[in-house]
């Protein structure tokens, strides 16, 4: 470049020559002046990371909205697009980013205890779900523990201003909670979508919710499913990032101590579960003759280890522990763990109140005899710091204790097999045909039958009353509602298949042609046009909560001043969004638990002015007052260079 | 339902082959090709097993290949964009549901006609040098696109939000097929664009032999680049890529195939030409 040699001008001297010649010519010095390098300014720049359209039709769309505004008001913003494993890399591990867009990783309607890891500026340095965005703020951390120890009656005022505090803050955005369709086959399944689920619990091919199903006469008993998601086929580990998502069928593949329904806690792997304070305490029972996939018995001391080693995969190898890296928050629940035998055990909690401290009883336990060599350290190459097996690890084998067994993979196919000696089917199974192998294993066969019976009346809510803090309307399952009745008889089916598909439109023609029984993913608009076709598709929609967000990467600048994240996040106009990325679709939010009874007052969507009530949007009908945007930078200290780009001083 | 287009596709692909080989190719020409083909095939087996040799290569690391390509290659999807903007987007403002049908067609099965029905043709001539070359030119473009689909990841304008996917969209079953040959992150360059132009400009060179084909092979060429715009699959920058990599492939094909003067001695009975066009 002729610049590169050009007589060196001082800075004063071209910002004075900027300032006196008319624009035609500012420009041009404006670009002479980014080349000479040195110090200086530079124009902001941020990149925005996330989903292809065949991976996620509606990420896209909203990080192109994002950039169009960001450019408006003179940032240099560029679209990167990644596949899902890189993104969650980048995102999760490396934290390698400005701003990403994507879902929230809930499930089911968070409690607010699930913002704890996400906020709390002691998992910052966490990796995987979290506390993605570096946010370390002390008043945070105190609302975060008040919610935590607060009274079940007293918890609203901590969750409320914690909602305020981050909607003030911006740490991420939330932009839309999606109403989420699955196309669904009813000539050979049926139940999709039983009239008394409630909205918590989730749609059609939820896992616990295919437990569900009932089957056609004469139907072939393998269930298909569509997914755009392969990391099953190559990754079956339950607690690395990068490798499971929320709803993945790995989630039938391990069990959980109690599972949450979305409207209630029920026992799953726990027989019987009390509660004591001082210290808080629970105590476990566990189900009689419960087995793994690979026939050895289930017991105590695999939960013990469990929460020991979801706290740290090294075992105390590592100098700093190296925990699992997806349920952090429920871990961190959990003090101390004492084995009391083979099927009894009890959880020492921190200071919690009940509400938050069940949240701990829904980790997958994991094998022992599988786990425990894993505790190597590793330091995988492009990765920030130290791992071990356990979370480097793709579980091949995925040995768990759930209603499903893995099989195999591959061709694009995972397939997975109903686990006959589960204990949700062993009063479903008639004497002559229960698996010989289970009886003679844990040698309980007589007391199999009593025990369930059992189960149908343990854990009156009265068990916890003595000490419980009071119970109030938002606090259901203090202790666990009965046992999953609801999951109680044997599925109609023996085998689930999972295929990868390449996009949205694929699943849904599978489903159409027959060669699938459902959709295990989003569908945009014109993939849920796909379905038409054929006679016994429905779609079936609901309401999803894992939300689109923006994530900010405030470790960084200019993201770490939350005046520039309250900014960004007033250039997108949500209400815009869910009506044209979503058709609808979806609802408009300003806070992670707008689809919960907590959401505070302040921040309810305001269907009226159709604005967010914190971050309203910086224009009118989608469309971006510019000049107004632009002084609201100069107005936090910002300035804009003569080519109207935002600058900022030079690293 | 990836069975039923693999059969589909070979129906249709072997139908309009057999019409190309009496119309185009000749009844002459195939009644000698039916006592040739065992020398010949003989003669361009090492070619062929060349071409063998790459393709299973490049379906056997094809998995492998992208997740190195994560980990070492450079992610250009937003240089391209910075680069040509909206380009694809302005190809697709011309959509009409016939053009849809038409490039979608011609993007399945024009595509996999014009690289097999070559072949055919070319096998038909007593000069073996258009097949023994057209084989190398193949084998050049899938182990060059290869390397290049490891080195540059880039994703398609339909992937990005740029353009609509028009191909899946109005035939989502053809993505069963594409996706179980490429993915999606292997847009640069356009193989689809580097191996229809090889085969016009190997078209243009025989046109004394195969006049018809020469018309027919440019059009269908045209259409399929063009389709991978329209579609949304490609970016202009992958298609004019996809053209230098099919430059490099021809002369790299002349130059590791000699012509064959002497061949015409040696099958002097046979009183056609060469076919070849210097």
């Amino acid at each position: 470049m002729s610049s590169d040699r050009s007589v060196p001008i001082s800075r004063r001297g071209l910002l004075a020559g900027a300032a006196a010649s008319g624009t035609a010519t500012a420009g041009c010095l404006g670009r002479i002046r980014e080349t000479l390098g040195g110090s200086g300014t530079t124009q902001v720049s941020l990149d925005i990371k996330t989903l292809p359209v065949d991976s996620d039709p509606f990420a896209v769309p909203i990080a192109r909205a994002l950039i169009d505004n960001l450019e408006a008001v003179g940032i240099d913003a560029s679209l990167q697009v990644m596949d899902v494993t890189q993104l969650s890399e980048q995102v999760l591990l490396n934290h390698d980013f400005d701003i990403y867009v994507g879902q929230f990783p809930y499930a089911r309607p968070p409690d607010p205890d699930a913002l704890y890891p996400m906020f709390r500026s002691t998992f910052a340095t966490e990796l995987g779900w979290q506390n993605p965005f570096g946010f370390a703020n002390l008043r945070c951390d105190d609302l975060l523990d008040a919610q935590r120890t607060a009274a079940a009656e007293t918890r609203e005022e901590p969750v409320a201003e914690l909602q305020a505090f981050l909607a003030r803050t911006q740490p991420m955005t939330p932009v839309v909670a999606p109403e989420v369709v699955t196309g669904v086959r009813t000539d050979r399944f049926t139940n999709w979508d039983p009239d008394d689920r409630e909205a918590a619990g989730g749609g059609p091919v939820h896992p616990h919710n295919l437990l569900q199903l009932e089957g056609v006469d004469g139907a072939p008993r393998t269930l298909r499913l569509a997914t755009v998601d392969d990391r099953l086929t190559t990754n079956r580990n339950p607690i690395s990032a990068v490798y499971q998502q929320q709803e993945s069928l790995l989630d039938l593949v391990y069990d959980s101590l109690a599972l949450d329904t979305g409207t209630e806690y029920v026992p799953w792997l726990a027989r019987d579960v009390s509660w004591s304070d001082d210290p808080p305490t629970v105590d476990i029972e566990l189900r009689e003759g419960l087995v793994w996939h690979d026939g050895r018995r289930l017991s105590a001391y695999d939960v013990g280890f469990t929460y020991e080693f979801l706290r740290d995969t090294s075992l105390g190898g590592a100098i700093r522990a190296i925990p699992t890296e997806r349920f952090r928050g429920r871990i961190s629940l959990v003090e101390d763990v004492t084995v009391e035998s083979a099927h009894e055990l009890s959880l020492t909690l921190s200071d919690t109140s009940r509400a938050v401290a069940r949240r701990a009883l829904t980790v997958p336990i994991l094998p022992a005899h599988v786990w425990r060599d894993r505790t190597a350290i590793e330091r995988p190459p492009g990765r920030a710091g130290g791992t071990t097996a356990a979370l480097t690890s793709n579980n091949s084998s995925a040995i768990g204790s759930g209603p499903l067994r893995f099989e195999s993979a591959g061709g694009g196919e995972v397939v997975f097999s109903r686990f006959e000696p589960h204990f949700l089917w062993r009063s479903a199974t008639t004497p002559t045909d229960a698996p010989n192998g289970t009886a003679s294993r844990n040698g309980t066969d007589p007391s199999t039958d009593t025990d369930l019976s059992t189960n149908t009346t343990v854990t009156q809510p009265t068990d916890a009353a003595p000490t419980a803090p009071n119970g109030t309307s938002r606090s259901t399952g203090e202790a666990f509602a009965p046992p999953p009745e609801a999951y109680g008889g044997l599925p109609p089916f023996d085998t689930v298949v999972v295929q990868t598909v390449s996009s949205d439109a694929s699943a849904a023609e599978l489903v159409a042609a027959g060669d699938a029984d459902a959709t295990a993913t989003k569908l945009s608009g014109d993939a849920v046009a796909q379905l038409d076709d054929s006679q016994a598709v429905e779609p079936v929609s609901y309401r999803s909560n894992a939300f689109y967000h923006l994530g900010f990467n405030t470790r960084r600048q200019p993201l770490r001043n939350p005046n520039v994240r309250r900014l960004v996040a007033r250039l997108v106009d949500k209400s815009r969004l869910a009506g044209e990325v979503f058709g609808g679709n979806g609802q408009p939010i300003a806070s992670p638990l707008a689809a919960t009874d907590w959401l505070a007052d302040d921040l309810v969507w305001d269907d009226e002015t159709d604005a967010d009530p914190e971050v309203p949007f910086l224009g009118t009908d989608g469309e971006l007052a510019v000049e107004t945007a632009r002084e609201r930078f100069r107005d936090i200290g910002y300035e804009y260079n003569a080519d109207d780009q935002l600058i900022t001083e030079r690293n | 339902m990836l069975r039923a287009l693999v059969f589909e596709v070979s129906v249709v692909v072997a139908a309009l082959c057999a019409v190309g080989a009496v119309t185009i190719v000749g009844r002459t020409r195939l009644t000698a090709l039916r006592v040739e083909i065992q020398p010949r095939l003989r003669e361009s087996a090492p070619y062929l097993a060349v071409l063998i040799a790459v393709l299973a290569l490049n379906s056997a690391v094809r998995d492998y290949a992208q997740e190195i390509s994560w980990f070492i290659g450079l992610n250009i999807t937003d240089s391209i964009e910075a680069i040509e903007g909206g380009f694809v987007a302005a190809v697709q403002s011309v959509q009409t549901e016939l053009l849809t049908a038409y490039f979608s067609y011609v993007y399945v099965f024009g595509y996999v006609f014009l690289l097999i029905f070559p072949l055919l043709a070319y096998a038909a001539l007593d000069d073996r040098t258009p097949f023994k070359r057209l084989v190398v030119a193949y084998s050049f473009n899938y182990l060059l696109g290869l390397l290049l689909y490891i080195v540059f990841v880039a994703y398609g304008p339909r992937n990005v939000g740029v353009a609509e996917n028009l191909l899946y969209i109005t035939n989502p079953e053809y993505q069963f097929l594409t996706s179980a040959v490429n993915t999606n992150t292997n847009v640069f360059p356009s193989l689809h664009t580097s191996l229809s132009a090889t085969v016009a400009v190997f078209a243009y060179r025989t046109r004394e032999a195969y006049p018809i084909w020469f018309g027919l092979a440019i059009g269908l060429a045209a259409s399929i680049i063009l389709s991978t715009m329209y579609l949304g699959i490609h970016w202009g920058t992958d298609v004019l890529v996809g053209l230098g990599l099919a430059a490099l492939c021809v002369g790299l094909s002349r130059r590791y195939v000699d012509g064959e003067p002497s061949q015409s001695r040696v099958s002097s009975e046979s009183k056609s030409s060469t076919g070849i066009t210097e």
